[in-house]
């Protein structure tokens, strides 16, 4: 294999990818109503029929009538809009936020987009008084009771206004069957069915119809281009027609050659975002499904290696042309478009041999090659994974673009079986987003159900449960901190608050899920999650044979360092009162002694100090025995994430100052697991023994490490040999997920100041990556405090 | 038994093979004008201010029943004429700026916090590396460290001037898997001129070493305009080839982190204008010590 790879590494980028990848990068962003024209009509024109088929109806109707576009030079074919990056108005899952917001969107600091005129008058026209009271987001509205919103500061729901998305489809079946095939099964299913299950079938048999002609019109589209093509663009000419072929063969019968494949899975993912508009439509674990058609081809002769990596390389720039266009709050914290298209490679196979094949190593070199936001790639570790495998993955991380991140098969195996997957399931999981965890084709994990921020629990319960910003009452009246006698009595409130959230929000979820059920049908999603199609339900409806909805708990870092201040510096050393803390929290720390005192005088999180590891955990616990009492709206339990993407920013800013000497409204500890930033002072080695003090098993939702090395760390083979050794820690201590920023503080600072001269640079923001300059101010600030190893000082 | 530290650094990977925990050992014969841990060159009590810490709250000043501390061009200094080290402002200190240097440390101790390690070191080929100062200035407490290592499975690498009785590196000799030896002046005068002390013993030191046959690598500060010529890196390689080719002798780049401690011990850095060697001229000196 080591040769093999080395054949790989002097693999040259071609002048068709570089050049695709300007494009990509260069073109305008566009808002578009096309599609929701296309769907407002159909609801109008099907007004009497049911929501599953108006929205079958609504997509084939799409595949039929967008406009399509196939650029020169393009491998793989196919988008949702014409624009590349549009920025799709998608109606049915909620419009409320653009009424406010379509008029900044070409200026406001994040994510931006051009608007036409024509569109513009469209949407307030046609879009804002028809959907009124029709879309997800007006039935969440009006379905969820005062008390529960109010709840929201701690338990916030998710998904009110989008449909879900998060969730690995089964590509592998897909490939094998075709649409075509699948569409016969449809129709077998749906002359056998009950009459109750009629519509389901219906609606498959519609959208998977939709399915092939929008594989036929592009292959149609392609014969055009050909025709049109000059003769002396031969090449060109040729291409075009390959791409009508592969089109039309995909429209017809199940993937034959790689090509196929890679268009094939690609359609795939682009289908399903025009059915939800969603994030994280994800592939999954491409290395193993797409090997068949890899080397068959290679060995018959029919593709060189070259070629491969050339169609690799087009996909990975295909993934950065779909992006989902979030309101003015959602961008500012999820900047880059973080859409979630997340590859897998490597890992084991259900055997507990390694899986890693060349097709690993030829993905893991498309990203040396393309280096673009998307797809966000994992790279599955465990303790027998090759070194020269390891090492490839350390050069790539290198490289600087935060990917791939790592997920540790001897801790995410385990931690999935716990949560009810099946051994042979569970060695077969994918990423699904950013650090979600999933089974390919079985599993709806609703990976963002909620965000429940354990941090403004304990301020509720230092402060009687009133909110130290507002002055509102939001939780159990149970004292304050002077009230509390002992540390053990504060621990007792605490986990009542904790109690009373968990109970509001999950009420909340059930609603929100019934929202989802009613009025995000999903006949295409369903058309390739186990068992929805063999037992005629819906995805939403539980169709599929795993039902999670996963929680993330915010923040076990500002939680153990809190909590470990009031246990040190109140209760054992007295050396503050509680009187005066409370005092200085409810005003945000008039006196800095105090908060330095609160900063430096208690150990932190991070640090290798057991009992305050064991702070952090201890509320995860809590937490857990609360939630496993409930079952989810689909019959499935509830799994718990810890990570926050880059919602610590947000969710930081509606926190008053915390015991640990943050102040109000400062961002929490990054990712999910990390330290607060520029705490863990003890080195990654350290840092990464507290992490594995937090229960692995608990996080069945996927969690987040972030990790920043310096650039020196890689200058020469011994740094990255040194480096596969912290990952070779990472593993034997079973720790989920880390992913690295390699990047010169200095560069950060820089690219704030001038951003124009680093248009490129690629940061990892958490479980995604995005262009430095893109983010918000507050988002460059934190990722430039975290603490950075392995440089010289 | 107990020896005086002045820094623990778990994760060093600029100290040997794989990942390491360096131990500092406090005090140093040498006094190199550049210097990189002033901190650790006196042995004895010390402590100072962490000037990007501290708040300016004067807590400290108040403090102190010595008087010995007051406002200085807006920062806290020190005079340790008058401080009996009764660590009155340093457990006062909100910011925690305040600290002292030295710390007495038991051999059970670091190798217990060597071997928390283990994971790391074992996969990277790592260990332990002692440094400082100067190890060779605490001979029996280096001794028993290294044994105490040796004992929990730990490797073992030894960061040192060479400057010390031959009968020091005898002693411990057995205990260490590798040798960092820095030899950064030949010339005698000019070593005693930026060092303090003449070069001899150092070089029949290294002579010594080189019999015993454990892997050595000999490591060259590059001071500018100090070390950093090529007639020294020449002669260094010239008398490193004299008793073994084989050895081999890196170069480590000038960076001037070092300034700021100098200020928080009330010093002056020796020149604060020097900058590290851009990448042809480091390269340029790194070809004069490798054939």
């Amino acid at each position: 294999m080591e040769n093999f790879i080395n054949l790989v590494k002097q693999i040259p980028v071609t002048e068709r990818i570089e050049r695709l990848k300007e494009q990509t990068l260069t073109e305008p962003r566009y808002l578009t109503v096309e599609q929701a024209r296309i769907i407002t009509r159909v609801y109008k024109e099907y007004s009497e029929e049911s929501v599953a088929m108006k929205r079958a109806r609504a997509l084939k109707a799409a595949a039929e009538e967008l406009e399509l576009r196939i650029d020169e030079g393009e491998l793989i074919v196919g988008n949702r809009s014409r624009e590349s990056c549009g920025g799709v108005v998608f109606p049915e899952g909620g419009i409320k936020w653009l009424e406010n917001e379509i008029d900044i969107l070409e200026t406001r600091p994040q994510d931006k987009f051009h608007v036409r005129p024509e569109d513009r008058e469209y949407f307030f026209r046609e879009l804002v008084p028809f959907w009124e009271g029709m879309t997800l987001e007006d039935n969440v509205a009006a379905a969820l009771p005062a008390e529960i919103k109010g709840c929201e500061v701690v338990g916030k729901l998710n998904q009110k206004d989008h449909a879900q998305g998060h969730i690995c489809p089964n590509v592998q079946e897909w490939l094998e069957k075709g649409p075509a095939g699948l569409l016969a099964e449809a129709r077998e299913k749906l002359a056998a069915a009950t009459e109750e299950k009629k519509e389901f079938y219906r609606s498959t048999e519609l959208v998977l119809e939709g399915a092939i002609r929008f594989m036929e019109r592009y292959a149609e589209l392609a014969e055009q281009l050909a025709e049109s093509c000059p003769v002396e663009k031969a090449e060109e000419k040729e291409n075009y027609l390959k791409i009508a072929e592969v089109c039309r063969n995909l429209s017809r019968k199940p993937a034959e050659s790689f090509r196929e494949a890679v268009q094939g899975m690609w359609f795939l993912i682009v289908l399903l975002q025009l059915e939800s508009n969603a994030s994280s439509f994800t592939p999954g674990r491409a290395d193993q499904y797409l090997y068949p058609y890899y080397r068959k081809d290679l060995d018959e002769g029919r593709m060189t290696l070259e070629e491969a990596q050339e169609i690799l390389d087009a996909a990975f720039i295909k993934f950065n042309q779909i992006v989902y266009m979030r309101n003015t709050d959602g961008a500012a914290f999820f900047a880059g478009f973080p859409i979630g298209f997340n590859i897998a490679v490597g890992g084991q196979r259900a055997d507990g041999s390694d899986a890693v094949n060349e097709l690993s190593h030829l993905i893991l070199h498309a990203e040396e090659h393309v280096r673009m936001r998307q797809p966000n790639l994992s790279a599955r570790v465990h303790k027998n994974s090759p070194h020269s495998y390891l090492k490839h993955v350390a050069e790539v991380i290198s490289l600087g673009t935060g990917m791939p991140q790592l997920f540790n098969d001897e801790a995410v195996v385990p931690a999935l079986e716990k949560a009810g997957y099946s051994h042979e399931d569970a060695m077969n999981y994918a990423i699904v987003g950013c650090v979600e965890l999933s089974v390919p084709g079985k599993a709806l994990g609703f990976s963002d159900a909620g965000m429940f921020n354990l941090v403004k629990a304990l301020e509720l319960t230092l402060n009687d449960g009133v909110c130290m910003q507002s002055g509102k009452q939001i939780g159990l009246k149970l004292g304050t901190l002077e009230d509390f006698q002992s540390f053990e009595e504060l621990e007792e409130a605490y986990k009542k608050q904790i109690y009373y959230f968990t109970e509001q929000m999950e009420q909340g979820l059930q609603i929100v899920e019934a929202m989802h059920k009613k009025y995000m049908v999903s006949p295409m999603l369903s058309c390739v999650i186990d068992d929805c199609m063999k037992q005629g339900l819906d995805v939403t409806a539980g169709g599929a044979v795993y039902n999670k909805s996963g929680i993330q708990l915010i923040q076990v870092a500002n939680v153990a360092d809190s909590l470990a201040a009031l246990k040190e510096l109140v209760y054992d050393k007295k050396e503050i009162t509680a009187k005066e803390l409370l005092y200085q929290l409810r005003n945000n720390y008039p006196d800095e002694k105090v908060r330095q005192i609160m900063l430096t005088h208690a150990p932190k999180y991070g640090n290798d100090v057991e009992w305050v590891d064991n702070m952090g955990e201890k509320w995860v616990e809590c937490f857990k025995e609360k939630i496993e009492t409930y079952k989810n709206y689909r019959g499935g339990n509830y799994t718990i994430g810890l990570y926050t993407v880059s919602a610590h920013v947000p969710m930081g800013i509606k926190v008053a100052a915390t015991p640990d000497g943050r102040r109000s409204g400062e961002p929490l500890a990054d990712g999910g697991l990390s330290a607060v930033y520029g705490r863990d002072r003890k080195g990654p080695t350290a840092l990464l023994r507290s992490v594995s003090r937090i229960n692995s098993g608990n996080a069945a939702n996927g969690s987040l490490l972030n990790m920043k090395f310096a650039p020196q760390m890689f200058a020469d083979d011994e740094g990255i040999e040194k480096f596969c050794g912290i990952i070779r820690g990472f593993i034997e201590l079973k720790i989920n997920h880390v992913q690295f920023n390699v990047v010169n503080k200095e560069d950060l600072i820089a690219a704030k100041k001038n951003p124009e001269n680093y248009r490129h640079l690629l940061v990892r923001v958490a479980g995604y990556t995005a262009n430095y300059v893109d983010l918000a101010e507050k988002l460059q600030d934190e990722i430039i405090a975290r603490t950075e190893y392995g440089g010289n000082a | 038994m107990t020896g005086e530290i002045f820094d623990i650094k778990h994760f060093a990977v600029h100290d040997g093979p794989g990942i390491r925990t360096t131990i500092f050992l406090k005090g140093c014969p040498l006094h190199c004008v550049w210097c990189h841990n002033p901190e650790g060159m006196r042995r004895g009590k010390d402590l100072w201010v962490k000037r990007e810490a501290c708040i300016h709250c004067e807590t400290c000043i108040h403090t102190c029943p010595k008087q010995a501390l007051r406002m200085k061009d807006g920062e806290v200094s020190i005079d340790r004429s008058l401080c009996d080290f009764c660590n009155k402002c340093v457990e006062k200190c909100p910011a925690r700026a305040m600290q002292r240097i030295d710390r007495q440390a038991e051999v059970k101790e670091l190798v217990d916090l060597v071997t928390r390690e283990e994971i790391f070191t074992r996969v990277s080929g790592g260990g332990v590396t002692i440094s400082g100062g100067e190890p060779l200035y605490q001979p029996e407490f280096l001794k028993e460290l290294l044994q105490g290592m040796k004992q929990a499975g730990v490797p073992t690498c030894i960061e040192t001037s060479m400057f010390a009785k031959q009968e020091v590196l005898e002693s411990i000799a057995p205990y260490v898997d590798q040798f960092l030896v820095d030899i950064k002046i030949l010339d005698e005068e000019t070593h005693k001129k930026y060092t303090g002390v003449s070069n001899q013993q150092i070089l029949s030191n290294f002579r010594y070493l080189a019999g015993l046959g454990k892997p050595i690598l000999v490591r060259i500060p590059l001071i500018p305009g100090i070390t950093a010529t090529e007639e020294n890196l020449r002669a260094i390689r010239a008398f490193v080839d004299s008793v073994n080719p084989e050895i081999p002798i890196e170069v480590l780049n000038f960076n001037s982190f070092a300034g700021s401690k100098y200020r928080f011990l009330d010093q002056k850095y020796f020149n604060d204008e020097l900058r590290a060697f851009p990448r042809e001229e480091l390269e340029q000196l790194r070809s004069c010590v490798e054939e």
